[in-house]
């Protein structure tokens, strides 16, 4: 019976921590805090193509051999999207969609998106549908501005108009809403009612309406139903600023599922560092209040993250380190190469990670296994730009799932 | 041991605001911020508003005032950001101001009485069966909302006249069976609500210790200090901490480990001494260093093969609600490690991730209601378990679900001792 | 296109501002030209101290006598933006002691207050110090801020009839007969040039002072030396702090508002445009900074700007830091025998109102005003936002003004406390709201984007009120915040580790993963 330890509650993470489960054994997942969940978009992005996405992928990987898609394999990839609607269907949160196409979506900005795979409720704003819409929010929501949105998308040849609702409730105290404040809101029927009430003579034949991803957060009502069956039009979720509400929704649907298995999710727990026996990872220390605690495992996970997340740890002499094994790094050299002047560009820094082998475990330079019982999974590994490749979700789920099952 | 210098920067707790990057997870999480229009969350009034106080000058903030303390921020947080510490320590300036402006505010004389909760316990213990009728009759509650602002709902214990610690010198070292010889020792730290409320949860720590071959040690101690830091009130908690220090360090210093029973006086003794109320001595290590939870130290006798496992089977099915404070020991689930050695035993973990009373919050009269909204999941779930027994290691969280939830509610520690088949009070 | 004035001020930094003011006050209709936004050249790019004096003492008493009378005139005339921090000098170790004798004796030759407190008590106001400093002194330095300075000043010009012009660059100066007679200024965003007449021009455009005075045919040597000022994201002084040593490189720190500013470097450069921060300017400072708060070089860095020195020698002088840092009023008829033009060149952001003083002297004789200056009493108006603050800057007053306020205003930029109203009004007041870096122009009128997350999550919202407003298009809003997430990324790129690359991440993550804004670039028709 294997042990695994998964670091890190991030949807690689969480996903790991399933896969394993459904293997058996006990899984924990011990994490500093929560991950990219609720910062995400909610869209599972694999690869930025138009036409066909599985000869793309197909394509992808011959050319990129050391890509994590390659290594993890594509069957990976499929496996943990179904693992994922099995996940979220019990949580009555329904993803469509499959690696043939993307998707063409709109962003809160009016640009748009490719993704292969998304939460139900965005379905309905396909861009590859030429009917027009209706982009609406809340009046005065600093989070939001539909106006910008449907005036950038009309820019771009597609038809779209705007509108705005009144939600008093937003008004009631002096401080800001949160989209989740948004969330909570839509999950009344009464809010819906009302909200219905004041689109619909705005609709002036628009054939879907867009708002922002806010439609409830309970688990198991699909709120943007209702609320297309209220206006008579399809409605769908448009993702804004953090913190994400599709994020959270999927967040809550894993938890929920590996609760319910018995996996031990604990949170503010970081690891900080890890003990070795030779190239087996015996464990790895989690500082409590006062005194430490060796967490052991027959195999471990790594989910945790990559830059940003502070799965690879950096300084202003440029050091760059994987924070707990202190694995070799893929890395560009000193700081000044890492970023180039370009705001939006494809920087160097973002190939920075953990070489692996098709088994996920960590390489070194000379391609040795440096720890055998360790695998690597999401934004911590090389050799992948996510936010330029359209493949952040894409890797995570690959690469997490496998992590969990191999 | 030597420390290793730390640079006087680096130490504030304060200074983990540069960590943040704005993500709001924190506010996602927090569970008072659902609940009511008055707090903008822990984001806006932690490391978001730190950054605009001045620390030769009085805190200009209000909404402060309904953080409650929780924690969940700081476990939630991806970048090590000590949010929910942030503002307690920002509580104290915000009341160092309140203190200067409205002195004669009955809320600030409401919050430093409820910072004094052992003296409330000595003074009304002493005349306990008045005490306990006074706290439960209609009016006088009513009285005591309408001038101090204590919640007439708000959960009090009861008072008792005989105290644990009387229990311990007179009765039970009469009544005990001889120590084993070379037996270890160790200092048991109460703390005011075992002492003045719940003696039976005492009573069933030192049988469970002395079961597995201890010897229990009673040091003198007073009051852990956190009612009144976390009223604001750090010049009243330091006092209470150096003389707990100055009580506390002979045993760390022979090595005798402090285990202690309420999982917040452990974690002020463990690390709020040094990391919020500034005490960074010697002393404050030593004994940090030797201070357990309950739980925590039974498990590690688990891991080192020494803890008697000759539970007797139980069948129940019982809903465990794991506080706030017990997460930020950062020490994961003891309790549940320790009764999944008890055989039979179902333990539930509710998955809530606070009960709403944190602390003195709840009882305040203008926080009542907020309290009562964010443990209202939890209550749900207890009873919907139909359980006729929960488990909780934090004593005003015990109080809270049991009034909330009518389920009669113990420490982990009460339930391992019946399973041990010690003569205890039935679990 | 023809505008007629008395005098034409050139350059829109304190100097410029300070001078038009002091016309205007002497009934001068007044123009001040600026090439893009107030506060542009040197004046917005330095470290925010008020000097009393005490760094050039020793070496350069004359300035250091300027610096603390100024200093003084400044605190009455505009305590808005002053916050008074007071300042140190320490001897660290790495500073030789003998050195604090010389300049104590030096502080008081100047007329500088300057007191030695005990280390200890210098400890417990700054507990982050240094504990190994070896003395201590305490001076009247304070901590300002250039961007309330300046639009107090151009508010006030305006009040008295003057105008403030703009983004718009002096292309050449109208000469007649061998005297200035005006400049011809072009729009730099529609490229619409126009001609404004004036008697009397002053070159008031410090770093590219030289540059202006040749359009006339005046020499005017101006050394621009690059100094590079990194921004800590945390306030852990509140006084400032500066080393007891021959001036160097990063031996002053600055609490200005909610971040800590540490300078400078010294780096010759050819152009004054020249404001690009290398990697080793900004690891002098961490490892300097080391020096007087133990743990510097581990806190958050926020931001990294240059800005360019104007250093002025009248003939081969000195260079860098020994270079004099007083100022000349040159008054080109005698000196080049080209009549209506004058320049005022040198000095530092303390002595703005002084150079002024003697610039608009110079002016006023020459078109025969009498009126004397008034600049020493006038009390500049104070524009801040929100508009109801108090009368003397301190750290807490916008974290007050936001908690005791009844009503909801969405906080925009939730790191500096902007609210919507704040955001709308300075929105209405700008000149050319249209222009792409409108988010820029309002980002200096209100902090907008300058806290820790660098305009992460202000920027969208901030595009979307200003398109929500009606007089910009989705284009142009778009435009904008492409232009200020590009500003953005250009003060963060030199930081680039620890928790500001978690947090540069992070902001892209926004604009790119979730608003798709690189999407976005100009359609087709829009280009044409």
């Amino acid at each position: 019976m294997n042990d695994v330890l998964v670091v890190g509650a991030g949807p690689a993470g969480l996903l790991a921590a399933w896969g394993a489960r459904q293997r058996g054994g006990r899984v924990r997942l011990v994490a500093s805090g929560i991950g990219t969940t609720h910062i995400s978009p909610g869209w599972i992005g694999v690869l930025d193509s138009d036409g066909d996405l599985s000869s793309a992928l197909q394509g992808w990987i011959g050319t990129h051999p050391r890509h994590p898609y390659a290594l993890a394999g594509l069957g990976a990839l499929s496996s943990a999207l179904s693992a994922l609607r099995e996940v979220t269907a019990e949580a009555g949160l329904e993803y469509v969609g499959d690696l043939r196409s993307n998707y063409l979506l709109p962003t809160a900005l009016g640009a748009t998106m490719r993704a292969a795979v998304v939460p139900r409720s965005f379905a309905a704003g396909d861009l590859r549908d030429p009917g027009s819409m209706l982009i609406a929010g809340p009046a005065g929501w600093r989070d939001f501005y539909p106006g910008l949105c449907a005036g950038n998308l009309v820019r771009q040849g597609f038809s779209a108009h705007s509108a705005t609702f009144d939600l008093p409730e937003l008004h009631a105290g002096k401080f800001d809403a949160t989209p989740l404040t948004l969330a909570r809101l839509f999950d009344r029927t009464d809010v819906r009612e009302r909200v219905a009430a004041q689109l619909k003579p705005c609709l002036e034949g628009a054939a879907r309406v867009g708002v922002p991803a806010v439609l409830g957060l309970a688990p198991g009502v699909d709120v943007s139903i209702d609320l297309s069956e209220r206006l008579g039009v399809p409605v769908f979720e448009i993702p804004t600023l953090p913190p994400s509400v599709p994020g959270i929704r999927l967040f809550t649907a894993f938890k929920t599922a590996l609760m319910k298995a018995g996996v031990q999710i604990l949170l503010g727990m970081t690891a900080e560092r890890g003990v070795i026996e030779g190239r087996r990872a015996v464990g790895v220390v989690i500082p409590g209040a006062v005194r430490d605690t060796t967490y052991g495992a027959d195999t471990i996970v790594l989910a945790t993250g990559g830059l940003y997340g502070g799965g690879i740890t950096t300084d202003h002499t440029g050091a760059m380190r994987e924070a707990v094994f202190d694995l070799p790094l893929d890395r560009p050299g000193g700081l000044e190469s890492w970023f180039g002047p370009e705001s939006l560009g494809v920087h160097a820094a973002h190939f920075a990670g953990v070489r692996v082998n098709r088994d996920l475990q960590p390489l070194d330079e000379t391609g040795r296994t440096v720890l055998e019982n360790v695998r690597i999974a999401g934004r911590l590994l090389a050799g992948h730009a996510a936010e330029a490749e359209g493949s952040t979700e894409g890797v995570w789920l690959a690469t997490g799932y496998r992590a969990g099952c191999v | 041991m030597t420390t290793p210098y730390t640079p006087r920067l680096l130490e504030d707790i304060r200074r983990t605001a540069d960590l943040c990057v704005k993500c709001n997870i924190c506010t996602s999480a927090c569970p008072v911020v659902p609940v009511t229009d008055l707090f903008p969350g822990p984001k806006y009034v932690g490391p978001q508003a730190q950054r605009f106080r001045d620390p030769g000058a009085p805190s200009p903030d209000h909404s402060l005032d309904y953080c409650s303390g929780c924690g969940v921020c700081t476990l939630v947080c991806p970048h090590g950001v000590k949010v929910m510490e942030i503002n307690t320590a920002a509580k104290a300036e915000l009341r160092m101001r309140q203190v200067r402006e409205t002195p004669l505010d009955p809320k600030l004389w409401r919050n430093t009485l409820l910072g004094y909760n052992e003296v409330l316990g000595q003074v009304g213990g002493l005349v306990a069966p008045l005490a306990n009728a006074v706290m439960s009759f209609g009016p006088a509650r009513g009285l005591l909302e309408r001038t101090l602002g204590i919640d007439r709902q708000a959960p009090f214990p009861s008072f008792h006249f005989k105290k644990f610690r009387g229990w311990f010198f007179g009765e039970h070292q009469r009544e005990k069976p001889p120590t084993p010889r070379g037996a270890p020792k160790v200092a048991y730290f109460h703390g005011c609500a075992t002492n003045h409320y719940e003696p039976e949860v005492g009573r069933a720590i030192v049988a469970v210790l002395e079961h597995n071959g201890f010897e229990v040690v009673l040091p003198a101690q007073n009051c852990c200090g956190l009612p009144m830091q976390s009223n604001g009130n750090f010049e009243g908690a330091r006092h209470y901490a150096r003389a707990n220090l100055r009580k506390l360090s002979p045993y760390a210093g022979q090595g005798i480990p402090i285990v202690v029973g309420g999982t917040s006086c452990g974690l002020e003794l463990k690390s709020d001494y040094q990391e919020l109320l500034g005490l960074h001595t010697p002393e404050a290590s030593l004994v940090a260093e030797h201070t357990y939870d309950i739980n925590e130290f039974l498990r590690l006798q688990h891991e080192a093969g020494r803890l008697k496992t000759d539970f007797k089977p139980d069948g129940r099915n019982i809903p465990y609600h794991t506080s706030c404070h017990q997460k930020l020991h950062r020490i994961g689930r003891p309790a549940l490690d320790l009764l999944g050695l008890v055989p039979g035993l179902t333990v539930e973990e509710m998955g809530v991730d606070c009960c709403g009373i944190t602390g003195t919050y709840g009882y305040k009269h203008e926080k009542y209601a907020i309290a009562q909204a964010v443990g209202k999941p939890l209550f749900d779930r207890i009873k919907a378990s139909g359980a006729s027994l929960a488990i909780c290691d934090n004593e005003t969280c015990r109080w809270n679900l049991a009034a909330s939830t009518g389920v009669r509610v113990v420490h982990t520690v009460q339930v391992l001792a019946e399973a041990y088949g010690l003569d205890q009070a039935p679990a | 296109m023809k505008q007629d004035f008395d005098v034409l001020v050139i350059g829109g930094g304190a100097t410029g501002g300070g001078t038009a003011l002091d016309l205007a006050l002497r009934g001068l209709r007044v123009a001040l030209i600026e090439r893009a936004d107030l506060t542009d050249g040197t004046s917005g790019r330095y470290h925010g101290l008020l000097h009393s004096g005490g760094r050039y003492a020793v070496r350069d008493p004359e300035s250091a006598r300027e610096c603390i009378e100024e200093n003084r005139i400044l605190r009455k005339i505009v305590p808005h933006a002053i916050e008074d921090t007071g300042g140190f000098f320490v001897t660290t170790p790495d500073d030789d002691p003998a050195y604090a004798d010389t300049w104590l004796a030096a502080c008081h030759a100047c007329g500088i207050e300057a007191e030695e407190i005990p280390v200890s008590a210098a400890l417990k106001q700054e507990p982050v110090l240094n504990p190994g400093m070896s003395r201590a002194f305490r001076v009247p330095d304070a901590s300002s801020d250039s961007f309330d300075v300046l639009t107090a000043l151009g508010l006030a010009i305006r009040s008295l009839g003057g105008e403030v012009l703009t983004y718009q660059e002096v292309v050449g100066l109208e000469m007649t007969g061998g005297a200035v007679a005006g400049a011809v200024v072009r729009n730099r965003r529609t490229g619409e040039q126009q001609r404004l007449v004036a008697p009397a021009v002053v070159n008031a455009a410090g770093a590219w002072a030289g540059q202006i005075a040749a359009m006339a045919g005046c020499p005017v040597i101006v050394r621009p030396s690059k100094g590079t000022m990194v921004a800590m994201a945390y306030r852990f002084v509140n006084t400032i702090i500066n080393r007891c040593h021959k001036p160097g490189d990063g031996d002053i720190l600055v609490p200005v508002g909610t971040v800590a500013v540490i300078g400078t470097t010294s780096v010759d450069v050819a152009d004054p445009n020249d404001t690009a921060v290398q990697g080793w300017e900004v690891q002098k400072m961490l490892v300097e900074g080391e020096k007087m708060v133990p743990g510097f070089s581990q806190v958050r860095a926020l931001r990294a700007w240059a800005g360019v020195r104007p250093l002025y020698e009248e003939s081969g002088g000195a260079q860098g830091r020994e270079a004099k840092r007083t100022f000349a009023v040159l008054e080109h008829a005698q000196r080049d025998g080209v009549e209506g033009f004058v320049t005022v060149v040198g000095g530092k952001f303390t002595t703005y109102r002084l150079m002024a003083e003697r610039a608009a002297d110079v002016v006023a004789a020459r078109l025969g005003v009498t009126k004397p200056c008034l600049t020493k009493d006038f009390v500049l108006p104070d524009a801040r936002l929100p508009l109801v603050s108090p009368k003397t800057h301190w750290l807490g007053y916008r974290l007050e003004a936001v908690e005791s306020a009844k009503d909801g205003d969405a906080l925009i930029c939730e790191c500096e406390l902007v609210a919507r109203s704040d955001f709308e009004h300075a929105a209405r007041e700008h000149a050319d709201v249209i222009a792409p870096w409108v988010l820029d122009d309002l980002r200096r009128e209100l902090r907008l984007g300058m806290g820790p997350c660098q305009g992460g999550f202000c920027g969208y919202r901030a595009a979307g009120i200003l398109h929500e407003m009606g007089n910009v298009t989705a284009a142009q809003a778009t435009s904008a915040l492409a232009d200020f997430v590009q500003r953005r990324w250009r003060g963060q790129r030199p930081l680039l580790w620890g928790h500001s690359l978690r947090q540069a991440l992070l902001d892209e993550h926004i604009y790119r993963g979730v608003l798709g804004l690189h999407r976005l670039g100009m359609t087709k028709d829009e280009h044409e």
